[in-house]
């Protein structure tokens, strides 16, 4: 058995900038996270996908110290975040799911105002952020349309150097454009910047474009993080005509081969296999387990699935490490 | 310290309006009680201004700004923004509460500041001391409970209105006085602008225990469920919860209606057959010796009850029931029970009878029925002068000169010799209570009744009628017109009553007595009471440190009375109930002196009158009457 991805990270040279462990948070009898685990590096820009209801921004909000872990583990900078220390918190620029800004500032106003909370604010780069944002410096915020007051939020959430940047669904109610732009900036000032920024969204297009790293999240639990490369590499489709003469050799396809089956469906006149390839051990890496495969499935068509592809096989088959 | 000043900056920001709007308001309601209070002429403290400011105007102000810094707050759902800053848990609420008492505390203390410098009376730092304490500790409480009741979103109106319910319910079905508990104690408008030296050390520690108390509700409320309950409060009404509002409601009203009301106390009832019984008058005379006494004061009482109803327009009457009582001194009456319903029991000795204990019996009844009429509206300055000299007057009807008279005339003589040391004039008016220090309540009622004669005499009886008509005629409510009644000014009543100036009949009035004072045959018996002296001397607190000297040319044996009592550390009406009157006799010679007998302590008060009861006199003569401090 390989090594939960995870854990993969885990061992790597950086310290974590966040790092999640075993968290559960329950409302009275309803549990909205069963034992998360979530870790983000400097400089990655970690998706955070999962359906409305996931628990995403649950756990953001426990990251933030908003609400508190029933129980587990939150290292913030390497730092237990529980009671949600000012100190760590200032190192994180924060952008909620819903923006409850007080109508009757204005940015420069808003900017005023968190200035006082922030001892690394930078008036100059707040100012360059609303411009480059397009954002009217002296409009009241009451008349902003959401997509504008999503950028100003962006704004007012790095205009003090965070180290860490948490988004929370910040594209919700946007156009198109305005929601490409939105990413796209976050994408390059994670660039620039070398800051770790984590974004939850249930828009897998969203993530395909502005994350490297991953994380799934259902139910309360994380059914796979890691590299989004890494995530297209392991979920192959195996297509093969319904007249065909091609096997499927079952016989590799089993999980004591490190290889799982997400669906086996008829997809118009094929029929069509989705496989998870996984190490089994550190003598049988993926690459290998999957060239395996590839030989014995002669006469099937091997394809990279979409990432909403396999976002949906997840999580309706709830596999998770 | 610069996350707190961004916090104070923003409510300061955004409650700038509210802040504006509220403190200009306020001068509106400063203004308006003020004006009031003068124009009542009944204000005895401007601090009772400052006292009537903290109740509803600044309770009234501090919703409105709690609204502004809670309520608005947690609708708007801001309070999402600043859980997400990072600061710890409850410092933005603790800064709110923090904006909110200091704006309320500004208020206050410019109330205070303002009640000071309008002061007639001294404000020594003892008095601003008690005055700044109570103010504060009510203060915190009220903006505590307030913040409190903003966390309670959609539901703090039903929640509010509950409380005064159940508060009003326990003042009226309980034992407990709500109104001397706490923060109300604090701004009783009957002890706050008058106790100078004590704090009210027990209303302060509950009104800020109830505020700690508050504060701490507050701070774990807005935690409870990780702040879920406050948010899900901040919402708007759904059906479902006004249609159970309004049922709530009605089950309340339902159960007030309901409810006994508290035992009504019962009418007089004699408990012997020994009774007169003549329209509405009952007299109990107990002793058969007295029964024909009894009935002709019934006849007097009955005739001149009707007139009375007749003059001022009443509809109806409540019984009046005179009790015979051999403690009462000869002459004297007293009222033991009055109510508009329930009607009068006065107590008189009936085996003392004698003209003037009937006008007294008369007087004191009169006075009681109208009073209880008026719901006592007519007995509240700076109109009491008013109904003294009425319910007088309309006893001496058909027994004195309805006009200043040309011969002797004990009651005339009385306001003589109360005239000689108050003169009417726009003093005695306004402070008519202190005219009584100084004259005594026979003196204080001649006086009085001499200005119904001279109006009789200058403008007739009709004038009397209007004039009395338009003071007493009116049922008291109980309610607001009671007080716009009262504070009707007394030149306006008259003017609309009689159709004459105020002040050329004051003018006319002093006249008048000054004239007769030096008009034979009354200069002759003014005489002996015009050279009289008498005066106070204070020796060191202990026991019997205060003494009066007096110096009278009056026949041994006149029975003279020697009053005293304590009083409070402020200046109120006396209570002449509580007079302790200790009779001697004049000795030979024309000077006494005597130690009135209480022990006093440094600061205290005491309240001291010398009487003498002297011909020609109907009452007893105030040679002296003084409000001293022991040194």
């Amino acid at each position: 058995m390989s090594a939960p991805p995870e854990l993969a990270i885990a061992s790597a040279p950086h310290p974590p900038v966040l790092e999640m462990r075993g968290v559960v948070k329950r409302y009275g009898d309803v549990e909205a996270l069963s034992g998360l685990d979530l870790v983000v590096r400097p400089g990655e820009v970690y998706g955070f996908l999962g359906r409305n209801g996931a628990g995403k921004t649950t756990a953001l909000r426990i990251l933030m110290g908003i609400t508190h872990a029933t129980r587990g583990q939150v290292a913030l900078f390497g730092q237990d975040v529980h009671g949600g220390s000012p100190a760590l918190r200032r190192r994180i620029g924060y952008v909620a799911q819903e923006q409850n800004f007080y109508g009757w500032m204005t940015p420069v106003r808003l900017g005023h105002f968190l200035r006082g909370f922030y001892p690394t604010w930078d008036d100059a780069e707040y100012k360059r952020l609303l411009g480059l944002l397009e954002v009217p410096f002296d409009r009241k915020l009451g008349t902003f349309s959401g997509g504008t007051t999503a950028k100003l939020a962006l704004a007012a959430a790095l205009a003090h150097h965070p180290d860490l940047l948490v988004l929370d669904e910040p594209t919700a109610g946007m156009d198109a454009v305005a929601r490409r732009e939105f990413l796209e900036l976050v994408r390059a000032q994670a660039d620039r910047a070398g800051r770790a920024t984590i974004f939850s969204s249930h828009l897998i297009d969203e993530v395909e474009l502005a994350a490297d790293t991953v994380g799934i999240v259902d139910g309360g639990r994380m059914l796979w993080q890691g590299p989004l490369q890494r995530l297209r590499d392991e979920v192959r489709v195996f297509r093969s005509p319904l007249d065909g003469a091609a096997v499927w050799p079952a016989e590799l396809a089993h999980p004591e081969q490190g290889i799982s089956i997400l669906f086996d469906r008829v997809e118009a006149d094929e029929r069509a296999i989705m496989v998870w390839v996984r190490d089994v051990d550190a003598s049988a890496p993926t690459i290998a387990a999957l060239e395996r495969l590839r030989a014995a499935a002669a006469g099937w068509r091997d394809e990279e699935p979409s990432l909403e592809d396999i976002f949906i096989a997840l999580v309706r088959r709830r596999i998770n490490y | 310290m610069r996350a707190t000043r961004a916090l104070v900056s923003k409510e300061l920001h955004q409650n700038a309006g509210r802040l504006i709007a509220a403190t200009l308001l306020l001068l509106i309601a400063w203004a308006t009680a003020w004006g009031a209070a003068r124009q009542g002429e009944g204000m005895m403290s401007t601090f009772q201004v400052v006292a009537a400011f903290a109740g509803w105007p600044l309770v009234s102000a501090s919703l409105y700004l709690g609204h502004g810094i809670v309520v608005v707050e947690l609708f708007g759902r801001t309070q999402r923004f600043l859980e997400a800053l990072p600061i710890h848990k409850g410092h933005a609420l603790l800064v709110k509460m923090a904006f909110g008492l200091m704006a309320l505390g500004a208020w206050a203390a410019l109330a205070l500041i303002a009640g000071a410098a309008m002061a007639t009376e001294p404000t020594e730092p003892r008095f601003i001391l008690v005055l700044g304490v109570r103010l504060g500790a009510y203060v915190v409480c009220l903006w505590a409970m307030v913040f409190l009741l903003g966390m309670f979103g959609r539901m703090r109106i039903p929640i509010a209105v509950g409380v005064i319910v159940l508060l009003v319910a326990a003042d009226r079905y309980s034992s407990w006085q709500v109104w001397q508990f706490g923060p109300f104690a604090l701004i009783d408008s009957t002890s706050f602008p008058f106790e100078r030296h004590n704090i009210p050390w027990r209303a302060v520690a509950e009104s800020l225990l109830l505020a700690a108390g508050a504060c701490a509700a507050a701070q774990a409320f807005a935690r409870l469920k990780e702040g879920s309950i406050v948010e899900a409060l901040a919402r708007p009404f759904g059906p479902r919860e006004v249609a159970a509002l309004t049922f709530l409601g009605l089950v309340v009203v339902v159960v007030f209606s309901t409810l006994p009301v508290a035992a009504e106390p019962q009418p007089y009832e004699f408990t012997t057959d020994r009774v007169v019984h003549r329209g509405h008058v009952e007299i109990g005379y107990f002793d058969d010796e007295l029964q024909s006494t009894a009935e002709t004061l019934a006849e007097k009482l009955t005739r001149m009850l009707d007139e009375m109803v007749a003059e001022l327009g009443w509809n109806k009457l409540p019984p009046v029931r005179v009790v015979n009582a051999p403690d009462v001194r000869a002459g004297q009456s007293a009222l033991a029970s009055n109510d508009h319903e329930m009607g009068v029991v006065i107590r008189t000795n009936l085996a003392q009878s004698s003209d003037v204990m009937a006008t007294r019996l008369l007087t004191a009844t009169v006075h009681a029925l109208v009073s209880a009429h008026t719901r006592h509206v007519a007995m509240l300055e700076p109109r009491h002068w008013l109904l003294d000299g009425y319910a007088l007057h309309l006893a001496l009807r058909g027994r004195a000169s309805p006009t200043p008279p040309t011969g002797m005339d004990a009651f005339w003589m009385d306001a003589l010799a109360a005239a000689h040391r108050v003169p009417v004039g726009p003093a005695f008016l306004r402070d008519y209570h202190q005219a009584n220090d100084k004259v005594g309540d026979d003196g204080a009622n001649a006086l009085s009744e001499s200005g119904w004669r001279v109006l009789e005499s200058e403008a007739g009886r009709g004038a009397v009628v209007a004039l009395a008509r338009a003071a007493f005629g009116a049922a008291g409510t109980g309610g607001m017109r009671d007080s716009w009644r009262a504070r009707q000014s007394t030149a306006r009543l008259f003017a609309t009553a009689v159709g004459r100036d105020w002040d050329g009949f004051v003018s006319s009035w002093s006249a008048t007595l000054t004239r007769d004072r030096t008009r034979s045959p009354f200069r002759e018996a003014l005489a002996a009471i015009e050279q009289a002296e008498a005066a106070v001397e204070l020796r060191r607190a202990g026991a019997r440190p205060v003494a009066i000297r007096a110096r009278l040319n009056a026949p041994a044996g006149t029975i003279c009375t020697v009053y005293e009592q304590k009083l409070p550390p402020y200046d109120g009406p006396l209570d002449t109930d509580a007079h302790e009157g200790k009779h001697f006799l004049w000795p030979a010679g024309n000077t006494v002196e005597r130690l009135v007998e209480g022990d006093y302590g440094s600061g205290e008060r005491a309240f001291v009158a010398l009487d003498c009861e002297l011909t020609p006199f109907a009452g007893r003569v105030r040679l002296l009457g003084s409000r001293v401090t022991i040194p």
